[in-house]
């Protein structure tokens, strides 16, 4: 008798255990499986979360995490100081484009940007060839090793070598025109006057592009990598094949690059009257080698090897291209050379049977370009 | 009443055609031309070459009615050359661009049963003067979006990449409008989408590796199945090539 009624409240407990345990174990297989989405996988309509997802996702969760470190920085002296948001390979992460805020600045802002992507169309008076300033600060000036926008911004004022005093970012942008932009031959003449408001936008374009960085902070990813030199050295002879190789298809067999149905330049000039000018930061074969490297064939970064980034961009500076600004009447190509081309360059050489450096007129260049292209499909 | 007769036909030469890739494969064909291939200059080459009038008449017939054994285009591409659901908008393209695809289905760097068996009844003159029949032939989009992708997100990757994942904008390469780019970019503008996503899971795999200096295959590896979907059906919402008659003038820039 006893027995038997201990033997069914054992059993009663032992029931229960196993009911409780049963039930968790249920739990937690049902919230295993919801937690990692095994049924979407059994039923096929699970994905992944892509590369692109999980990079946006830690770009955003970095901008957020500086807002909350600024909240707290207000509201506390001692809270720790905001830290720049970084993401992909430790590079500086700028706020979104959907982040421009919508009142007058980020008019201003947004102006910017047209201007950065389409100078022809937003700045065209002061500008005097085929490209805008996104060519060569790819990713509307935001990729690392493109010298990006963002790293400028926190850079100047600086002192400059080439014009020897401190330069504000006005006077930088001021240098991309004249020089990059070859405002000498635009429709004004020369790059836009001192206070203009085309500078102004761009400031402001790269002032929120760089909101979370320290000034003078020197980020990773500023302006072009080098590549270290070669036992060979650069050779624009032997940089021909790589040309063919990897760059003809876009910007022609022989330079001019490609336009689309539009009319618009998709792949700009290298060399020629439609491209950049002697004095031109590209002009020089080190940092064309390393922009070249770290961003060309265009989406295949870092491809080419030292040797061939340094042929190829040999090749490309070996060709005339519009004349040095500073290049004055009074002065012959050879004091030019001497006074302001004494680095990595081909200015002052004779190449091809043209001296380099020579101003170019229409006949001499389409002379140039039957003698060297004409056969040639481009 | 003819033209339906063709379009049943099409099953029966689609398992021909299988049976005849499995005996050729990669040999002789394959080695002869990847040289050519594999110039990055191939459809700017091909796009500069001229054909007679009567080839060009020939190839008008080739592609409305067919001849002798070959196969009409408009068949499987659409009177129009405007394409459907299970074959592409050929029309507007570029000339070279045409040529040269025609060339990778013969050698191999592109692989599709339909395809493979149509180019083996064409000779060279006729592939030039399909180009250009095609290139210079505007139709109307008969394409939209329909595999469920997220239009904003194609939208985006269309006109300003993704370089978080070194993926730069469509149009960068295939022009401001997606219309292409002279000989070697095509137009993907008004493309069907499931063409356009099917295309870029072959770069993926493999299965497709006829990009000059291998463009397209770093894009396609960046992009995850959503990005295609979502690309594909961007693509399917715009106009198609305008060019005012003249292909040629693309070459020319
Ligand atoms: C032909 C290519 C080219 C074009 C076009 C061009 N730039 Fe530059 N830019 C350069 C080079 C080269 C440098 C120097 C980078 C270096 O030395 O690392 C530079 C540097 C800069 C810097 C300083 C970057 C830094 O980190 O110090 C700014 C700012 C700048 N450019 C703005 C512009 C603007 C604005 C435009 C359009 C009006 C423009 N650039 C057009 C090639 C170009
Ligand atoms: C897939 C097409 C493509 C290929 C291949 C390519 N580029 Fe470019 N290149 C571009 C585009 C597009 C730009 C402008 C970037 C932008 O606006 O985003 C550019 C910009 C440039 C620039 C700066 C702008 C200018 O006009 O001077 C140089 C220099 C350059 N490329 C050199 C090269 C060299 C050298 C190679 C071969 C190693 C090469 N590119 C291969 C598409 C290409
Ligand atoms: C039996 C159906 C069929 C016939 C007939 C046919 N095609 Fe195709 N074509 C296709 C399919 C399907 C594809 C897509 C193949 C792929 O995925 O690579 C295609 C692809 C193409 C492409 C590549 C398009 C691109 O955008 O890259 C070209 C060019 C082409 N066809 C031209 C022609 C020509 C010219 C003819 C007539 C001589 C023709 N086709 C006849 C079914 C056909
Ligand atoms: C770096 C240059 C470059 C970029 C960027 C690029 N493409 Fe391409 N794409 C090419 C080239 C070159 C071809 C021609 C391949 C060939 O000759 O077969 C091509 C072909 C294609 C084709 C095949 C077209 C057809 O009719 O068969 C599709 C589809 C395509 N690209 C889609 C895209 C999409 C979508 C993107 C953006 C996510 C993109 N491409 C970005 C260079 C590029």
């Amino acid at each position: 008798m006893n027995t038997h009624n201990e033997n069914q409240q054992k059993s009663a407990a032992t029931r229960m255990i196993y009911g409780v345990l049963g039930a968790v174990v249920l739990f937690v297989i049902g919230t295993l499986l919801y937690r990692y989405d095994v049924l979407a996988m059994l039923t096929d309509s699970y994905s992944e979360p892509s590369a692109s997802q999980l990079e946006s996702e830690a770009a955003r969760k970095a901008r957020q995490k500086l807002a909350e470190e600024r909240k707290q920085w207000d509201e506390s002296v001692t809270a720790k100081a905001p830290e720049q948001p970084t993401g992909r390979g430790g590079y500086y992460v700028p706020p979104a484009e959907a982040d421009i805020p919508d009142d007058e600045f980020g008019d201003s802002v947004r102006r910017g940007r047209e201007i950065f992507l389409n100078t022809g169309t937003n700045a065209g008076e002061f500008v005097g060839n085929g490209l805008a300033c996104a060519n060569c600060h790819l990713d509307s000036g935001r990729l690392e090793h493109a010298a990006p926008m963002w790293a400028a911004a926190v850079s100047y004022p600086a002192y400059r070598g080439k014009n020897k005093q401190i330069n504000t970012m006005e006077d930088r942008v001021n240098g991309c025109f004249t020089y990059s932009m070859n405002a000498q031959d635009s429709e004004y003449g020369s790059a836009p006057p001192a206070g203009h408001q085309v500078y102004k936008d761009l400031e402001s374009y790269f002032y929120w592009m760089a909101d979370g960085l320290a000034l003078n902070s020197s980020p990773p990813g500023q302006g072009y990598p080098t590549p270290p030199e070669t036992e060979l050295g650069y050779d624009w002879q032997r940089g021909e094949q790589v040309y063919a190789d990897n760059c003809a298809v876009c910007h022609a067999t022989d330079g001019q690059g490609r336009k689309d149905l539009n009319g618009r330049y998709i792949f700009p000039p290298l060399w020629g009257p439609h491209s950049f000018n002697w004095g031109a930061g590209m002009h020089r074969v080190n940092t064309a080698a390393g922009f070249i490297q770290a961003n060309m064939p265009l989406g295949k970064r870092f491809s080419l090897s030292d040797q061939e980034a340094w042929d190829v961009a040999a090749y490309v500076m070996s060709f005339p291209r519009p004349a040095d600004p500073r290049l004055s009447d009074t002065e012959s190509v050879d004091e030019t050379t001497d006074k302001f081309h004494q680095h990595k360059d081909y200015h002052g050489q004779t190449i091809r049977g043209i001296k380099l450096g020579e101003p170019l007129t229409e006949a001499s260049w389409a002379r140039f370009m039957e003698q060297n292209f004409g056969q040639e499909v481009r | 009443m003819k033209k339906q007769s063709r379009v049943y036909r099409a099953p029966l030469i689609i398992a021909l055609s299988v049976a005849l890739q499995m005996g050729l494969n990669a040999s002789a064909a394959s080695a002869e031309n990847s040289s050519k291939t594999s110039d990055p200059l191939a459809a700017e080459y091909l796009g500069t070459r001229t054909v007679s009038n009567e080839a060009l008449e020939d190839a008008r017939q080739i592609a409305v009615n067919g001849k002798g054994a070959t196969w009409s285009c408009a068949s499987c591409h659409g009177e129009d050359g405007a394409g459907n659901s299970t074959a592409p908008r050929i029309a507007g393209l570029a000339p070279g661009y045409i040529t040269k695809q025609l060339h990778d289905y013969e050698n191999g760097a592109r692989k599709n049963a339909n395809m493979e068996y149509v180019v083996q009844e064409l000779n060279e003159e006729q592939m030039l003067a399909l180009g250009q029949y095609y290139g210079a032939l505007e139709s109307p989009s008969s394409a939209s979006p329909d595999l469920g992708g997220d239009i904003r997100r194609g939208r985006q990757l269309a006109q300003q990449g993704d370089w978080r994942v070194e993926v730069p904008a469509c149009f960068s390469c295939h022009g401001s409008s997606g219309w292409g780019v002279s000989q070697a970019f095509p137009a993907i503008a008004a493309q069907h989408p499931s063409y356009t996503a099917v295309q870029l899971s072959n770069w993926k795999s493999g299965r497709r590796s006829n990009s000059p200096v291998k463009l397209m295959h770093g894009v396609a590896m960046a992009l995850s199945d959503a990005d295609i979907r979502a690309v594909a059906d961007y693509l399917a919402t715009l106009p198609p090539p305008q060019h005012g008659n003249d292909n040629r003038a693309q070459a020319g820039n």
